[in-house]
């Protein structure tokens, strides 16, 4: 297939969830990575653009039709929630890839069931009670639910076949309580929701655990002015992301304080040293490298590294351990690694099986 | 679909049509929702669903069973209306039908086939209308037939009699059916009942230790109402409480649970081929013990095989040999059938599509008619697909 060289008839073209949480979270993880989203004009226009960058046309919709646009190539890139895709997988079967998750959007799609049903705690009381209401009331268990492929899905594989979906596309935490249905499929966040309308999840009825991704997909047309608005979308996001989950550390190793490593290294082996235990057990990338070798100089030495949050701390115990001093624990706000992992997966992608 | 299948579809037919069967002609374009509230989740995507902005839920029918007996339920009743407010005569009625059935495929493939059939409704002759009914599909079939054909056969009634006759908990009875439904072992029976292995509420159960049925249910009810519970969703708060006191009756029984599992499991495996299956049955009712209870389906099954028998034994010499093999664990769709079940495969390929198919189900016209009719049944039906090339004009 041939990729038009230089193509401005089809743009790069993102679609953005249009409302709710969604909207919010996805509008301030791409700001905090430079990307502003612009709307058009004209109240109705759901067309936009990303204030300063070029090359990229943003789409406002709900956060299924992204995935149905991604399905259909009519988007390149989307953020919208993996239960989505995995409700639409039947249609998708590969043209979408996750490319990255986005730190938001965390939420379980549950069975779940009316509290005041005592008895039923499993997906296998479930599958009694569904034989049980064929059997005295003629009629199926009726699960309100719109995951309807996942519902399927889960519930063949918990063998439940006497049930019917009803299908529901809004305020399905009230189709028990409205007697439209006897139980829900639904996505759930904090869980208070289902509370409020005294419904409870089983021990066993999560069904997946979600989250907001950006995603990719095959079908669009990429030509190398898409791939190349990409791959500069993707560097924002990776070093934003990056400095997100990460913290860097800046520390000195001097003659006064320089690692007394027993073994009476130089200078240079005993910080190599150091370095490769950062990496080993901290999880530490060294941004700037390291301090050349000076053969004699007995001039402190600043050293920064970056290390996941989460184990940031811990390092600095042990540098202080190791004799570092000054120690000095930062944010960044963006982070521009020279080896990036998020282009290539998307070209592994679009080029692979 | 080719000419030779059309034509093999007319043949049958006509032999039908000599038995004494009216063709009906049911509309191609069905109301999707009396397929998915008869066979559940798993008939919606095998459904060809049509829409179109002014109508929705009709689908292509996926096949002649249900829209012939709602037919036919229509027309009783309507009838029945005219004659005054009199109760409908006894329904007797033999209907043949010939024509396309559309299903969706695995791999999203839309398919349409010929399918070719009977059903034979209101005769209590039930034994001899199984045996007529699987004569005259399958006997036509292996008139026009060059191969060898195979009747796989099961019978839910004498099944569901033996899980009866055993007398298990209702909630091991309801997991049996779930079992065979869905072809599972019954490992974790017990197990699956409850988490973590301790029945919940031990207190309450204490507390109900020694009362009689009605006051332990009495009880639950009073205690749910007590915390304010109210029906949601469907069941009533005595449903709540009977199912529970239910699971906690498990506990008692957990014993003589696996003497019970056995001889389920011993009757599950039984096969049998060619004749003297009721013999074999019936040994095996008496080593269990259940011989009493089983009376009237091994009776019932003893005339059926009999019929058979001589049904077959009157075969023209030239028509392909049929061969029959009793499954005990054959059920095909368990909710669907209450007797016999069949299916015909070429003896060459056991394990390949059916050709032809049928069963007993005396509860359907009951489902269908949501109670207004009810009336015994047995049909078979012949799958004209792919099958041309097998068979001799």
């Amino acid at each position: 297939m041939s990729e038009p060289e230089d193509d401005f008839a089809a743009p790069f073209v993102m679609g953005v969830p249009s409302k709710g949480r969604l909207q919010e979270n996805a509008q301030a993880f791409f700001a905090s990575a430079g990307l502003e989203f612009v709307k058009g004009r004209g109240e109705r226009d759901y067309r936009g653009a990303i204030a300063g960058f070029a090359g990229v046309e943003i789409a406002f919709l709900s956060a299924s039709d992204i995935i149905g646009g991604l399905i259909a190539g009519a988007l390149h890139f989307g953020v919208s929630g993996e239960d989505l895709l995995r409700e639409a997988s039947h249609r998708a079967s590969g043209a979408v890839a996750l490319l990255a998750p986005l730190g938001f959007g965390q939420a379980h799609v549950v069975v779940a069931v009316p509290k005041a049903w005592i008895d039923v705690a499993t997906m296998a009381d479930l599958a009694d009670v569904a034989s049980l209401c064929m059997a005295r009331h003629g009629r199926r268990l009726r699960v309100a639910t719109k995951y309807i492929a996942l519902t399927q899905a889960f519930f063949a594989a918990h063998h439940i076949s006497d049930y019917l979906i009803v299908e529901s596309f809004g305020a399905t935490e009230g189709a028990p309580a409205a007697g439209q249905a006897d139980v829900i499929v639904d996505i759930t966040t904090t869980g208070a929701t289902l509370a409020a309308n005294a419904l409870k999840t089983l021990h066993d009825g999560t069904i997946l655990r979600s989250r907001a991704n950006l995603m990719a997909a095959r079908g669009a047309m990429w030509g190398k002015a898409q791939r190349e608005s990409a791959r500069r979308l993707l560097m924002r996001v990776e070093a934003a992301e990056f400095a997100r989950t990460h913290k860097l550390v800046r520390f000195m190793l001097g003659q006064e304080g320089h690692s007394q490593n027993g073994n009476g290294q130089n200078g240079h082996e005993a910080i190599a040293q150091l370095a490769a235990t950062m990496r080993a057990q901290f999880g530490a990338v060294f941004p700037f490298g390291l301090p050349p070798q000076d053969g004699g100089e007995s001039a402190p030495r600043v050293i920064t590294a970056l290390s996941p949050q989460s184990r940031v701390l811990a390092l600095c115990e042990f540098l202080n351990a190791a004799g570092a001093y000054g120690m000095v624990v930062e944010s960044a706000q963006a982070v521009f690694l020279q080896e990036t992992t998020l282009y290539p997966a998307l070209c592994a992608f679009l080029d692979g099986a | 679909m080719d000419e030779m299948t059309h034509l093999l579809g007319e043949k049958l037919l006509g032999a039908f049509l000599a038995s004494g069967f009216v063709r009906a002609e049911p509309a191609m374009l069905q109301s999707a929702q009396i397929f998915l509230e008869m066979s559940g989740e798993e008939m919606r995507n095998k459904l060809l669903l049509v829409s179109n902005p002014a109508v929705s839920n009709l689908c292509l029918r996926p096949d002649y069973t249900l829209p012939v007996c709602l037919e036919y339920v229509g027309a009783r009743l309507r009838a029945a209306g005219h004659a005054q407010g009199q109760a409908p005569a006894d329904a007797c009625e033999k209907i043949c039908y010939l024509g396309p059935v559309f299903q969706m495929r695995e791999a999203g493939q839309p398919h349409c086939f010929l399918e070719c059939g009977l059903e034979d409704i209101g005769r209590g002759d039930r034994a001899q209308a199984d045996a007529d009914a699987v004569h005259l599909a399958v006997g036509a079939l292996a008139a026009l037939s060059a191969r060898t054909l195979h009747i796989r056969y099961g019978d839910v009634g004498l099944l569901n009699a033996v899980v009866a006759a055993l007398e298990f908990p209702p909630v091991h009875r309801r997991f049996i059916a779930r079992a065979i439904k869905h072809n599972r072992d019954f490992d974790g029976m017990l197990e699956g009942q409850r988490p973590g292995g301790q029945p919940p509420y031990l207190g309450v159960l204490a507390a109900l230790d020694g009362q009689s049925g009605k006051d332990a249910k009495k009880l639950m009810e009073d205690l749910l109402a007590i915390a304010g519970i109210v029906a949601v969703g469907g069941r009533t708060v005595g449903e709540i409480a009977e199912r529970f006191l239910e699971k906690a009756a498990l506990e008692a029984g957990a014993d003589a649970l696996a003497d019970k599992q056995n001889w389920l499991a011993r009757f599950l495996a039984l096969t049998h081929s060619g004749d003297g299956t009721a013999a074999k049955l019936l040994a095996f009712a008496k080593e269990a013990n259940i011989a009493s209870k089983l009376e009237e389906p091994l009776d019932l099954f003893a005339a059926r095989e009999v019929a058979l028998h001589a049904a077959f034994a009157r075969q023209p010499s030239k028509t392909a040999p049929v061969s029959f093999g009793f499954e005990a664990r054959f059920v095909r769709n368990f909710d669907y059938y209450s007797g016999l079940v069949f299916e015909a495969v070429p003896a060459d390929d056991l394990d390949g599509r059916a050709v032809a198919g049928g069963g007993r189900y005396d509860e359907l016209l009951h489902k269908v008619s949501q109670g207004a009719f009810s009336a015994p049944a047995v049909g078979a039906a012949v799958f004209l697909d792919g099958l041309a090339g097998a068979f001799r004009k």
